[in-house]
């Protein structure tokens, strides 16, 4: 009985302060967007609330708790209520799989857990990209529920983007698992130690031999930027279309319900393209795990280098905010259907091959 | 006697009421019947020789005395020989009716549009015959009539669409509502929500973050395809042309700079040539150069604003940010000459206001020099992003022969091949003095509007680097007592001066009795203006005829076809600035 | 038969704290909505309750039908999808099913891009 509670009680402090982490990273990344982005366009973003506006987030937070929640008349009052959970809740869970920190077992009072991942689950990419497509459920019916055009505009393109990026998506992630041979995203970061070419190259998928994933990532990563609505392809919301698309008719805290899943998910899916590509914790070369031979807090090192490639790609994301225009609805869907998916398909075949003719290299 | 005159006096005798070539000012315009007019356009536009391919403008005038009160004025040019004829037709005032030119030139749909709604002139033969600028079930008159008084009847205490700000909101109570109307826009058995159309109507505006201002479009559409798009104008018509008819031509000016108020400069600019070409004077030649650079750094300004609003509204924010840099500098140095930065009035009837100081000049040519660098970094981030291009390539296309006919001026007709520019046309300023090029495009669509804007901005810096280098000294405002005021200093020392100040400026100067049309090249286009001088001080009637007017009226062609995203481009495409357009 | 129960619960066990997870970020959601329902104001009124159309009235119910085009676009996904799905299994076990795997998924990707360019060919990939 105690152990069960404490196991109970051990998993419930895991999920909040994972909860908490991603809460607080949207937070920080709601500013640093911002800021990025103004240094990027020579001026200096929000500067008002605390000092150089580091609080700004904090206002933008409370005020839209304290805001009117406005529920338009005509729309469907459950699912309009529901959507904006529907589209938070998967982002959040989604986390539940990634591996944050180096694969150790702790014991307290007897009983053994894994500090740095929730639940080590042998199909965690799998439940991952299920969760991600019960979330466009959210964005869809938000779009449909609110009886508005401009929403039902944005939730129809939403849908069908949504849809079709998923399947590159899906597509790109085959060739790790070739590589991998298991969905589990504790393992799939193991099997990516180690260096080749003299040990100059880190073994992590998108460099690794027998043949190097790294088309696969840019067809993952641009299918992921496609999968949250971020510039270019956010065309769900394009302001300057359809005013803000399928949360048009929102305000107040559901409102900052979908700014949360839009983050979350920007989160999600950096720390996903870490883990699947690029290593998830482990340091590019041995002599860069500065733990030095303090082998107890190898785990310090490990979360360093997971939170620098997330941040790595999180920045991605605001840089190609800042550089390229949106694509109009007709070039996205030939976009994600006749570039990306032949590429991906093409990197399945050609992965498969030569994983074939040069086995376990 | 001019060519075009004696053509039409010998092909059409007894249509022609009278032809006039005012000397002066160089207009050429022939007075018709009113029933003549149809087939006396048809040749203008058809016959080879005369080639009157261009619309330019339809206006109105009320004369009430008269015995036919109302006339109809045409303005049209033949590019082919550089000409412009007026046109003008008497109505009576039992029916004011007259034929539609619509059907020859379909830019005239808009233009006669707008007759109709101010003037209450009736086009036969008009396809969609309504008003324009105010609002549909407006019927308390035509306000341009001489009768309707300037100040307005009095009535907008009674539009009930007007919050009153002493009542409290009402209370939204559910139950206040009758059972049937409440579900009034869910899906029900309603017979309209079962009458399976398949085309959506989207309103798009007056309030919606890319129509630049107070647009309206009603699209229909068919999944995302546009398959009919009506422009609704009119939201922001605050009837500058009738305040005009209560102003003295100084106190006009003002009002100019409310047109276009992204580049104001080109409207003051526009007004007081056209006042100068009514009056016949002169400028000094200092005072020309001037106005040359103010109006070319005002197109830069008014360019740099069109290209950072259509790169945002097709997601390109940085370029936005950046060009607000650049047009800071700008404004800055406005500032410092005239001590705004939206609403200028610097321009004056007869020159300009104040000289240059050494640091503006410092200042330009500071500015020029940077500036080419700051084009290429616009340059990197869209001429060659594959999205850009593919965005603006073949989207919006209007054919040259197209492009005339409805009108269009400015970039967007130069888009389509047609190398039409006030500038070269009919050259004013300081423009025939240094050396520029016309930027031309090839296919008429948004990619080469945007090309021909950006390469605009380099001749303009030319322009204007090429006037500092030849600015000439001298005064800066013509010496002409009868129209000029004496100089502020000289007021306050000398008691002649005072009265002729105060003189000048409680009765305003008076212009000989006549009229004319003079056209100058804003950033958006061509902006004409057509003054009627009765010998007061006040303009009889005057008209604007505003690029961004004439260039919705193409709307509706232009964006047949595309996608919703396309509709924000091929606003952004036109430059549209809905103060100018609305007036 | 013991073995097999315990090997059971061990393998659900890892879903437990997903389980756990899905209830708190539920929990997190209804308390901040119902929080913020407490302290928020409510001042109703019937221009602000109108759905949103650019400041005009909405002129047309916005339930209304809406192109095929969307359900080709799902229509493909579905059938795409399902494909690639049978692509994971196979992938995961790559290493133990040898040449025979191989051909016989090269078989299977070859089907997949017969329906593939049937699809493109006859325009469904087309938005126009």
């Amino acid at each position: 009985m105690f152990e069960t509670s404490l196991r109970l009680a051990l998993t419930l402090t895991q999920i909040g302060v994972v909860m908490g982490i991603v809460l607080l990273t949207v937070a920080i990344l709601t500013l640093l967007e911002r800021k990025v982005l103004a240094w990027m366009q020579d001026r200096m973003g929000p500067m008002e609330v605390g000092p150089y506006g580091i609080l700004q987030p904090v206002a933008d937070g409370l005020k839209l708790f304290f805001k009117e929640d406005i529920i338009p008349a005509g729309a469907n009052k459950l699912l309009f209520s529901l959507a904006p959970i529907l589209s938070l809740v998967p982002a959040l869970i989604g986390f539940a799989v990634i591996p944050f920190g180096p694969n150790i077992s702790v014991e307290f009072f007897g009983v053994e857990f894994k500090p740095f991942v929730i639940s080590d689950i042998n199909i965690g990419i799998l439940y991952i990209l299920a969760f991600a497509s019960i979330g466009a459920y959210g964005v869809i019916l938000a779009g449909w529920s609110s009886n508005s055009k401009y929403s039902l505009l944005g939730g129809l393109r939403a849908a069908a983007q949504l849809i079709s990026y998923e399947l590159n998506v899906a597509l790109s992630i085959v060739g790790v698992l070739l590589l991998a041979g298991t969905l589990s995203m504790v393992k799939i970061v193991e099997a990516q130690g180690g260096n080749w070419f003299f040990g100059i190259i880190p073994n992590w998928f998108a460099f690794a031999l027998p043949f190097p994933q790294f088309v696969a990532f840019v067809v993952f990563y641009l299918a992921s930027v496609a999968e949250t609505n971020r510039l270019p392809f956010d065309l769900p919301e394009a302001e300057s279309e359809l005013v803000a698309g399928f949360f048009t008719e929102y305000s107040g805290m559901r409102f900052a319900f979908f700014f949360l899943a839009e983050y979350a998910n920007m989160i999600l899916v950096s720390c996903v393209a870490a883990v699947l590509f690029f290593g998830g914790w482990q340091a590019p070369w041995p002599f860069l795990q500065f733990h030095g031979s303090l082998e107890h807090l190898a785990w310090l090192s490990g979360i360093f280098w997971f939170t620098i490639k997330v941040y790595f790609f999180l920045f991605m994301f605001f840089w190609i905010r800042a550089t390229l225009p949106r694509l109009r609805y007709d070039q996205l869907m030939r976009f994600g259907w006749k570039v990306l998916l032949p590429i991906a398909l093409g990197n399945v075949v050609v992965t498969s091959i030569m994983a074939y003719i040069f086995p376990n290299s | 006697m001019h060519r075009v005159l004696e053509t039409l006096q010998s092909k059409f005798p007894s249509t022609m009421v009278s032809v006039r070539e005012d000397q002066m000012r160089g207009d050429l315009s022939v007075q018709v019947s009113a029933e003549g007019l149809s087939e006396v356009a048809k040749f203008l536009h058809d016959d080879p020789a005369l080639a009157f391919d261009h619309i330019t403008d339809i206006c109105s005038a009320d004369y009430p005395d008269d015995l036919e009160r109302f006339e109809v004025i045409y303005h049209f040019l033949s590019l082919p020989t550089g000409t412009r004829i007026r046109v003008k037709a008497r109505v009576p005032e039992e029916n004011p009716s007259i034929a539609s030119v619509s059907h020859i030139w379909k830019g005239a749909n808009f233009l006669e549009r707008e007759v109709f709604d101010l003037m209450g002139i009736r086009f036969e033969g008009h396809p969609d015959l309504r008003r324009i600028l105010l609002p549909e079930d407006f019927d308390e008159g035509y306000p341009l009539r001489k009768d309707f008084p300037a100040e307005g009847k009095g009535w907008r205490s009674n539009f009930d669409f007007l919050p009153k700000l002493d009542e409290p909101v009402s209370a939204w109570n559910e139950a206040d509502i009758p059972e049937d109307q409440r579900h009034v826009f869910m899906a029900g058995d309603s017979p309209e929500s079962s009458k399976r159309t398949t085309e959506l109507l989207l309103n798009m505006g007056p309030q919606h973050p890319a129509t630049h201002g107070v647009l309206r479009v009603v699209l229909e559409l068919d999944g995302e395809r546009v398959v009919k798009a009506t422009p609704d104008l009119g939201y922001l018509h605050r009837g500058v042309e009738k305040l005009a008819e209560g102003l003295t031509y100084m106190q006009i000016l003002p009002h100019t700079d409310r047109l276009d108020y992204v580049c104001a400069m080109t409207n003051n600019y526009a007004y007081v040539r056209a006042v100068e070409k009514l009056i016949g004077m002169t400028v000094p030649e200092r005072a020309e150069y001037i106005r040359t650079i103010v109006a070319e750094m005002q197109r830069i300004l008014g360019h740099l604003f069109w290209l950072g609003t259509q790169a945002l509204d097709i997601g390109a924010m940085t370029v936005f940010f950046w060009t607000f840099r650049e047009r800071e500098v700008l404004l800055d140095l406005f500032e410092k000459l005239c001590g705004a930065r939206l609403t200028y009035n610097y321009y004056r009837i007869g020159g300009v206001d104040s000289d240059f100081t050494p640091e503006i000049i410092e200042g330009l040519k500071g500015f020029l020099k940077s500036f080419p660098q700051h084009i290429h970094e616009y340059d990197v981030l869209l001429q060659r992003n594959r999205i850009w291009v593919a965005r603006t390539k073949g989207v919006a296309v209007i054919s040259g022969e197209d492009a005339i006919n409805f009108g269009l001026t400015g970039p967007v007709l130069r888009g389509s091949g047609v190398a039409y520019d006030v500038r070269k046309l009919e050259p004013y300023g300081a423009y025939d003095k240094v050396d520029w090029e016309v930027p031309i495009g090839k296919d008429g669509d948004t990619y080469d509007r945007y090309w021909i804007r950006i390469e605009e901005m380099h001749q303009s810096a030319r322009i204007i680097q090429q006037c500092l280098d030849q600015l000439p000294d001298g005064p800066v405002i013509a010496d002409n007592p009868q129209v000029v005021p004496p100089p502020k200093p000289q007021v306050m020392r000398d008691m002649e001066s005072l009265i002729h100040h105060f003189i000048l400026f409680t009765h305003g100067f008076k212009p000989p009795k006549g009229e004319t049309y003079c056209a100058t090249e804003v950033p958006k286009g061509e902006l004409g203006f057509f003054l009627i001088s009765d010998g007061g001080p006040r303009p009889y009637r005057m008209k604007i005829r505003s690029p961004s007017f004439v260039h919705m009226g193409a709307f509706d062609h232009m964006a047949r076809g595309y996608l919703i995203a396309d509709i924000v481009t091929i606003f952004g495409s036109y430059d549209i600035v809905m103060g100018e357009c609305d007036r | 038969m013991e073995s097999g129960s315990e090997l059971l619960l061990g393998y659900l066990s890892g879903y437990f704290p997903i389980l756990i997870f899905i209830f708190l970020a539920l929990a997190f959601g209804l308390v901040t909505l119902a929080l913020s329902y407490l302290v928020q104001p409510k001042y109703p009124e019937s221009e602000k309750l109108s759905t949103y159309e650019c400041g005009s009235e909405p002129f047309s119910d916005s339930r209304m039908p809406f192109p095929v085009r969307y359900y080709v676009i799902a229509m493909l996904f579905v059938i795409f999808d399902i494909e690639i799905i049978f692509l994971y299994p196979w992938a995961v076990t790559f290493d133990q099913l040898g040449l025979i795997g191989l051909v016989e998924m090269m078989i299977f990707i070859g089907l997949f891009v017969v329906a593939y360019v049937y699809a493109w060919r006859k325009g469904a990939l087309e938005w126009d």
